[in-house]
């Protein structure tokens, strides 16, 4: 079992590495979205430093979210997902190492990247460790719960915008607990909660999420 | 009644537009759940006498 | 297998069709005269709060819609789960028509809310803990319809919103919890709200005949959905043309 997941996580990041757009434009919109928000909000720095963890995380979670768009369509097109399906392989590791490969392509960038953006936004520097871990974990359930809207919506051709309408109710619990670790880092109060809040929210993800995403998968490849 | 005449129920000391606002609005929506579905059954029963129509017109052709 | 008897039956949607028939008025009578008779008595008769005034007279349509929004939700993911686990299409049929009813539900809440705010906080829209739950449930619905709307193939449309009614009906303790503490973190001074424990039960009891009206009324308008959508899916068997035939003969 180990060793088929291995292999998916394998051909998932080589095929991904091959294609630079799919890991680089998530990170280069990441980078773009957030350098507007002063040029709309003011270069004041005290208004920024109030508004940068909601600033960045809000933006990581649409960047996350786009970039879950395109996790499963490769393998949709090309008739990969089919031959997945019909394997007798249970589903739920095969679906497990796929989200985790697209997560280290995806979130875990955004996660590193996130310091150089809080020094544009005038991020105060105790919430620095703070931001990193609290994307770390956040941007894993990020990417769970975009996978199973991606498995729901990978058959239909226009499901950009649609995926947007399905996930992003489901991705508030992670913004409100992800952007209040780093206010409270930032504050000096108490910020051990709120991560290990999404330290939970992550294990539900991991234990449940799969399950969805196996079943979204059947339904879209069947139709 | 608590108000002493209807005026005051109308006015509801200066309440009035927002409680029978929110009390309009929502018999409007009520009804008109109730009417889409009028208009379901409606359409469904349309289909249903097509239905009977073609399987008439198959019986007879063949 | 004999246990088994009540669940094709239920699940048979001719069954359901006759059933359903006869249930309907004593839906229908009660909902509107608890609802009509509720409303009456709490516009008119019910002394006014004596922090709000008048303006809480809204509760009387603001929270049954809220609740049983936040009911037919949790009807629909349980209707979902009996689609997936059993294909029972009647199941899917509930599913889908819960959807459109509960979003209007959700709809007339947050307008109701938005309109009770004005007189009492002085704004339109406060981001209460409460309100931004039922935002945040108007979305889960709105997304669902806009699932069920792109999908050309209905069988898996029916089975992709089951999928999505199950995930979001997971998420939406996790949601209400989230946004509990969100707003326990930010809550500012000024509009601390009365709370329910200073509610008198003179008030509570027309509110007790709403909240039951709006759910049978819920109830009735599912039914006559659920119905017209049988109709059409079974429009082509024997049963429903025989049925049909009767019926105009009869008027």
């Amino acid at each position: 079992m180990l060793g088929v997941m291995a292999a998916v996580l394998r051909r998932d990041l080589q095929s991904a590495l091959r294609r630079g757009s799919e890991w680089s434009n998530p990170l280069l919109f990441f980078v773009m979205v957030c350098s507007l928000f002063p040029l709309g909000i003011g270069p004041e720095r005290q208004q920024l430093a109030v508004l940068a963890p909601g600033i960045i995380w809000v933006v990581a979670l649409l960047a996350s979210m786009m970039a879950t768009d395109g996790l499963f369509r490769s393998d949709y097109d090309d008739a990969t997902l089919e031959q997945l399906l019909l394997s007798p392989m249970p589903l739920y590791p095969l679906v497990l190492a796929k989200t985790l490969a697209h997560w280290l392509v995806s979130g875990l960038p955004l996660s590193l990247l996130s310091p150089l953006l809080a020094t544009i936004l005038q991020l105060p520097v105790a919430g620095f460790a703070v931001l990193l871990v609290s994307l770390v974990l956040g941007t894993v359930v990020l990417s769970f719960i975009g996978a199973i809207g991606a498995a729901l919506t990978v058959g239909l051709r226009k499901g950009g915008l649609l995926l947007s309408l399905i996930v992003l109710p489901l991705y508030i619990p992670v913004l409100i607990f992800g952007s209040a670790a780093v206010k409270h880092a930032i504050d000096g109060a108490a910020y051990l909660p709120a991560l290990a809040v999404l330290a939970a929210m992550l294990l539900t993800a991991l234990a449940l999420a799969p399950l969805a995403i196996a079943g979204a998968l059947r339904i879209s490849v069947d139709q | 009644m608590f108000f002493a005449s209807v005026g005051e129920l109308w006015n509801m000391a200066g309440h009035g537009p927002y409680v029978w606002f929110s009390f309009g609005v929502s018999t409007l929506v009520l009804i008109g759940l109730l009417l889409e579905a009028r208009r379901r059954d409606r359409s469904a029963r349309a289909l249903v006498a097509a239905a009977a129509r073609r399987r008439r017109a198959e019986t007879h052709t063949s | 297998m004999a246990n088994w008897q009540w669940f094709h039956k239920w699940g048979s949607p001719r069954w359901f069709y006759q059933f359903s028939g006869r249930l309907l008025p004593w839906l229908a009578v009660p909902a509107l005269l608890l609802l009509i008779g509720g409303c009456i008595w709490g516009l008119a008769f019910v002394p006014a709060d004596f922090k709000q005034g008048n303006s809480f007279r809204i509760i009387y349509i603001h929270v049954p819609a809220a609740a049983v929004a936040m009911g037919g939700y949790v009807l629909m993911a349980v209707a979902a789960a009996v689609h997936l686990i059993w294909r029972m299409k009647l199941a899917a049929i509930v599913m889908l028509s819960a959807a459109p009813i509960g979003a209007a539900l959700t709809f007339l809440a947050l307008l109701t809310g938005a309109v009770w705010g004005k007189p009492t906080w002085g704004t339109w829209w406060v981001w209460d803990a409460r309100i931004t739950s039922v935002l945040i449930l108007f979305f889960l619905y709105l997304g669902l319809i806009a699932l069920y709307q792109a999908f050309e193939n209905r069988d898996a449309a029916a089975r992709a919103c089951a999928v999505l009614a199950i995930v979001g009906v997971v998420n939406i303790p996790i949601i209400y919890w989230s946004v509990e503490w969100w707003y326990s973190l930010h809550q500012p001074a000024s509009i601390k709200f009365i709370g329910e424990s200073s509610i008198h039960p003179s008030m509570l009891r027309p509110l007790m005949a709403t909240l039951t009206g709006m759910y049978l009324f819920f109830g009735w308008v599912l039914l006559l959905f659920v119905r017209a959508d049988i109709l059409e899916r079974e429009r082509n068997t024997r049963w429903v043309q025989e049925l049909l035939s009767s019926e105009r003969s009869g008027e």
